[in-house]
This record gives C-alpha cells, sequence and structure tokens, in this order.
C-alpha cells in the first residue's frame, strides 16, 4: 500500500510539473503576500 | 544529534542570508516545498512552504477551472504524500523551525501541564477548513479566494515574514490593521504556551502536521515497542516533545518520530524499522537501579 503512494505521489509531483503547477506558484504565488501575513 | 539537524534544516529553508536585501527572495527554488512550516514571504526563505501553496491552489481553483485550467496544486500534493509515505511525522521533529522554537521555549523553568486529548482534533478541522475548503470556496469579485490559514492564524508567518517586514519596510507599517495584531495575539499566544505545555501550536493549530500525520501508520519508517521489554516507566513520556505514551501505539498520530523515546529507554524497548525492515533489539544489561533514578 505504501508502495502504491509513493507512486501516485510521484505521479501527482510529475503531472504537477507537467501543467507547470512549480511554475505558476513561483510566479504569482511568490511575492510579499501581505494579506498573507496579516498586513494590509 | 536532533538539535544540530534542525538547526541544519532552519539554514537549509533560510538560505537567503547571503547577500541579505530588503527583499524576499524570488526564483525556482520558492516552488520546492520545504518539509516543515515555513513562511515563503520570510525575507531569508529558500523554499516555498507547502501549506502557503496548497492555499494558493484552492484559492484560483474556480478561476482556473472557468478558464479551464486544471492546476490543484498536484505537485504540492505529491510532494508531502512522498514525505509522509518514506517517513510519516518525521519532518515535524527534524525539519519544522517552529517546532523548534517551541521546544526551546519549555525549556523555560516554568510549570508544566499537558493539553487536553480532545484539542488534538482541532489541527484537522483547521487543515479541511482553513486550508482546503475556505480558499476555495470564498471568492471575491474576481473568482479568486484568499489564504484563510495563512490570513488569520499562521503565528509562522508572523514571526517569520510578517514581523521582519514591517521592521525592514518602515513604509508597511501604515497598512497595519486589526488583521495584524489579530495575528500578532495569536502569535503571542503560541509564544506563550509552549513554556507550559509542550508544542501546542503542533498539538493544536498545524495543518502540515495533521496531513504528515495521517501517514504514521503506514509509512515505510515505523516505530516498533517490545512490549515484553517495555517496563512502561514512562521515562519516554516524560521526555517526549510531545508528552505521548509511544508503547500505547507506536505509530499514533501526534508521534514526530523524534526518536527521543528510543534515546531514553533504558530497556531499548523502542526500535526503528524501515519498510519490512527492522532494525535489532539489542538487549543490554542495565541496571534497574539506574532506571529507579529516572523514574
Amino acid at each position: 500500500m505504501t508502495c502504491l503512494l509513493v507512486i501516485i505521489a510521484l505521479g501527482f509531483i510529475l503531472l504537477g510539473v507537467f501543467l507547470s503547477e512549480p511554475r505558476d506558484f513561483w510566479n504569482k504565488g511568490i511575492r510579499i503576500c501581505l494579506s498573507c501575513i496579516g498586513i494590509g | 544529534m536532533r538539535r544540530f539537524v534542525q538547526i541544519i534544516w532552519i539554514f537549509l529553508i533560510n538560505g537567503h542570508i547571503f547577500p541579505f536585501k530588503n527583499k524576499i527572495y524570488i526564483g525556482p527554488l520558492k516552488s520546492i516545498c520545504a518539509p516543515g512550516l515555513n513562511c515563503y514571504s520570510c525575507p531569508l526563505a529558500t523554499l516555498g512552504c507547502p501549506i502557503g501553496g496548497l492555499q494558493h491552489f484552492m484559492s484560483q481553483l474556480r478561476a482556473h477551472l472557468h478558464y479551464g485550467i486544471f492546476m490543484f496544486g498536484f505537485y504540492i500534493w505529491g510532494s508531502l504524500m512522498l514525505i509522509g509515505a518514506f517517513v510519516g511525522r518525521m519532518a515535524c521533529g527534524w525539519a519544522c523551525p517552529f517546532g523548534l522554537l517551541q521546544e526551546m521555549i519549555y525549556k523555560l523553568p516554568t510549570p508544566k501541564y499537558r493539553l487536553p486529548k480532545a484539542l488534538d482534533y482541532v489541527k484537522y478541522v483547521v487543515l479541511v477548513l482553513f486550508v482546503l475548503i475556505l480558499p476555495a470556496i470564498w471568492i471575491d469579485k474576481s473568482g479568486y479566494g484568499r489564504p484563510w490559514f495563512c490570513r488569520f492564524i499562521c503565528p509562522a508567518g508572523t514571526l517569520e515574514a510578517g514581523l521582519p517586514l514591517l521592521g525592514m519596510m518602515p513604509n508597511l507599517r501604515v497598512q497595519v490593521g486589526w488583521l495584524f495584531y489579530n495575528k500578532l495575539f495569536i502569535l503571542v499566544v503560541f509564544l506563550t504556551l509552549p513554556a507550559f505545555f509542550k508544542r501546542p501550536f503542533c498539538h493544536i493549530l498545524c495543518p502540515l502536521g495533521a496531513f504528515y500525520g495521517l501517514f504514521n501508520k503506514i509509512s515505510f519508517l515505523r516505530i516498533y515497542v517490545d512490549q515484553k521489554a517495555c517496563h512502561k516507566c514512562d521515562l519516554c513520556y516524560k521526555h517526549c516533545p510531545m508528552g505521548i505514551r509511544i508503547y500505547e501505539d507506536p505509530n499514533q498520530l501526534e508521534c514526530i518520530r523524534c526518536l527521543t523515546c528510543r534515546e531514553v529507554c533504558p530497556y531499548q524497548a523502542i526500535s526503528l524499522g524501515f519498510g519490512n525492515r527492522r532494525t535489532q533489539i539489542v538487549k543490554d544489561k542495565f541496571h534497574t537501579a539506574d532506571v529507579e533514578t529516572y523514574r
């Protein structure tokens, strides 16, 4: 079962990379998010 | 050994020290999930926070679906599942800066108490409600939600990002309002409670610990207790940073796999295994008198 979980996890990571999720997070999510830290 | 690893992880996750500039690090490393709770808005942070990342994708889920974009934060789910599948909640015990801070505060010479068991379940509500559901369903006119956990709760974000950024950028201070004071209050509470309780934030509020804990019973890394060798002397309980009795359930949800119990057990009843392999329990001779002094 744990092996299956690892395979699913790796599949998710590859799928996320294929869908350019890290780039989306990097481009849009990574900034000083003032509301995230309770300012503004 | 664990302290050393915890400090190494702090520097690995927060490696943006040189050159120290008045802005946060923006680069490809930020798309990689840190194993512990570490705010991505921290001026020192080099990796992203997985809980912040999950909220990022959940908050734009409906807008993305509207435009036919299918991003559910797969790589963050995958990263968390991968860590969980291999080591369970071990990242909390070895790689979380906020966990280390709470352990340091607990060393203060104050009266010590135990948290009610019922509070352990609050963090699952926080995970489901504040990290997954509210960011996805509570959207503004533009169709985007907000990171509810980061915005209203996360004391790590206030400590690692809010306060340093206010110190570094005086122009931000005019924007401080009730939201910040609310978070500051939560931070003060969770910097005070660890003086009296063991890792209260991990017990009560941490959504990352809640997620990792779900994998404790099925992860490759397992803890075994030889019930025949265990004398239930509670020395492990006394030293456990989470205040649990490991012999009751070696892979319980609250265990952060810090292995302190294994170090202090005079009977060497606690062992570690990976997959189906299990480390040999070496039964050394011990002196009962020594054990008595530990009680």
